[in-house]
């Protein structure tokens, strides 16, 4: 295994501070728990540092960094029903970590966070590389591995899901 | 008011790790950076430039490439393997279990005729049969009687579904060496399913099993679905046999050449490919020591296995994708001269027309099929 050099330097201290809260979320959408995402952060920087192809730019090292965090997640998802003595329903329920705020703001929050983790998988995924990650849905269904039509069935079928679970509380997610 | 969007957002931002996690990550990946330094000193690396890219999935094209075969035959032949003694066994069973169906030979690809099995509602017909010497590749259709049967299913990149089955496919007189198992939608317009099993297999005499009969059995067909669940698609009792007919696929390609692997003399003693896998013996001018511990394989024991096991094998396809093989299955055997023999052997995570292998590379040294 050689260690690659280009432009884009392989610091751990940079790939910290750059990558490490992106996979900590990318495993909170997989997982709906962050209870491995230091494991699957360590791995996937590893990874990294060993990836032998320069990257472009950063856009494309990050949506590297995503597509192989989110693999892992998968992998272990797949672990987990392959191996049942790991019961699926034994896996914490998180709640994100709250700084401070309004309380009303928290649970509107809470209520928005706990809508979108209750959508299927598929639909959380792309939810989350859309609207927060901000990817555009053709560069979603690259990292997902989808179609750009799929991913955006997917988009409308969970803003159609979320539009029915928050009661019209709040204004639909920008289409 | 905050729209969904924003309180999402504001939820997700708030996630982070604490300085604490992030100084023993770094403090981790500054030691996983040291290991990786360590392991491969660039000055005897020898692996030349040309990397396996990546492993395209292309068991969507299976069924497709396998119909192409057959529709490109022109007329059908059966072949019958010659000196090929039935084991007393086989015969027991064929008189309870009726005559295996015969398998049509096309080109090169099998195709087993009436085949079939049904069972509440789902048919599973095995369609077609490839091979080498040493591994073959069914692929059956499942179909579904309930059009409505494959709806809200998703599926992954190019239709394919994490299988979780018990599809079993037992080959007269002969032992598996394992293999794999694929399920994918080759066509979203149709009620049906393709199943591929590609596996190793031996026989004692290693007459190979062309014109054995092979025996297919399935009592359920489940996949594992990205919410991380169990879901199974047919329940029942699927049973057929036929004729293993195929075409042997094996290249042989040139060998004797020379190269290095860690500081070790190596000579290629043989190189074989098919239209499913590659094989690859060697000698090398090293051994490993017994190191192993009861119970632990040390890191200093598994840096011995690599040196000796190690030999990169990569293969290259027309369409310049590579499949590296280096860690295929593997088996050596230590001599008296201080050097161990290395066999090597695997499948590919696709199946190729047997032209569509350009070349393998072993350590060093690439190997063009045009050569055989």
């Amino acid at each position: 295994m050689q260690i690659p050099r280009d432009a884009l330097d392989r610091d751990p201290e940079r790939l910290v501070r750059d990558y490490a809260d992106l996979v900590l979320r990318v495993c909170y959408t997989y997982l709906r728990s962050t209870a491995d995402a230091e494991d699957v952060c360590q791995d996937t920087l590893v990874k990294l540092i060993c990836h032998e192809e320069p990257f472009r730019d950063p856009g494309h090292e990050r949506a590297w960094v995503v597509r192989v965090a989110a693999n892992a997640c998968k992998n272990l998802l797949r672990d987990r029903g392959a191996h049942p003595e790991v019961a699926l329903d034994a896996v914490a329920e998180p709640v994100a970590p709250r700084e401070s705020g309004e309380d009303g703001i928290l649970r509107r929050d809470e209520r928005v966070l706990a809508a979108v983790m209750a959508l299927p998988l598929p639909q959380r995924e792309a939810v989350y590389l859309h609207y927060y990650e901000g990817y555009p849905t053709r560069e979603v269904a690259r990292i997902v591995g989808a179609t750009d039509a799929a991913v955006r069935q997917r988009l409308s079928r969970a803003r159609a899901r979320l539009r029915e679970d928050l009661k019209g509380d709040y204004d639909d997610f920008p289409a | 008011m905050t729209s969904p969007l924003d309180s999402y957002t504001a939820s997700m931002d708030v996630l982070r790790f604490s300085d604490e996690a992030k100084a023993r990550l770094a403090e981790a990946l500054k030691e996983a950076e040291k290991s990786a330094r360590a392991a491969a000193p660039a000055e005897v690396l020898t692996m030349p430039a040309r990397r396996p890219v990546r492993r395209v999935r292309r068991w969507a094209r299976v069924a497709a490439g396998l119909a192409l075969a057959l529709a490109l035959g022109g007329g059908g032949t059966v072949a019958v393997a010659a000196g090929v003694l039935p084991n007393p066994a086989d015969v027991l069973s064929d008189v309870f279990g009726g005559a295996p169906s015969q398998t049509e030979l096309l080109n090169d690809v099998g195709r087993p005729i009436g085949a079939s099995a049904t069972s509440n509602g789902v048919t599973v017909t095995a369609e077609a049969v490839a091979g080498d010497r040493s591994n073959y590749a069914v692929a059956y259709s499942i179909e579904f009687d309930d059009p409505a049967a494959l709806e809200g299913i998703e599926f992954h990149e190019g239709g394919t579904l994490t299988y979780v089955g018990d599809a079993f496919l037992r080959v007269d007189g002969a032992t598996s060496d394992g293999g794999l198992v694929r399920l994918y939608d080759a066509d979203p317009g149709d009620n049906t399913l393709q199943l591929v099993q590609v596996m190793g297999v031996q026989t004692w005499n290693d007459a190979g099993i062309v014109g054995r009969t092979a025996r297919f059995s399935m009592s359920k067909l489940e996949i594992f679905t990205d919410e991380g669940e169990f879901k199974t698609l047919a329940a029942g009792n699927w049973n057929l046999k036929f004729e293993m007919n195929y075409v042997d696929t094996t290249v042989d390609l040139p060998a004797g050449q020379s190269t290095t692997w860690l500081g070790s003399n190596v000579t290629i003693d043989a190189v074989a490919v098919s239209s499913l896998g590659v094989a690859v013996d060697y000698t090398i001018d090293r051994q490993t020591r017994d190191l192993a511990l009861p119970g632990e394989v040390s890191d200093e024991a598994l840096a011995e296995q690599a040196a000796v096991m190690g030999l990169p094998v990569i293969v290259t396809f027309a369409d310049g994708a590579t499949f590296d093989a280096t860690d295929a299955n593997g088996s050596s055997a230590k001599r008296g001269d201080g050097t161990t023999t290395v066999s090597k052997a695997t499948t590919y995570d696709r199946i190729v027309a047997a032209g569509d292998v350009v070349s393998v590379i072993v350590g060093d040294v690439e190997i063009p099929v045009s050569a055989a």
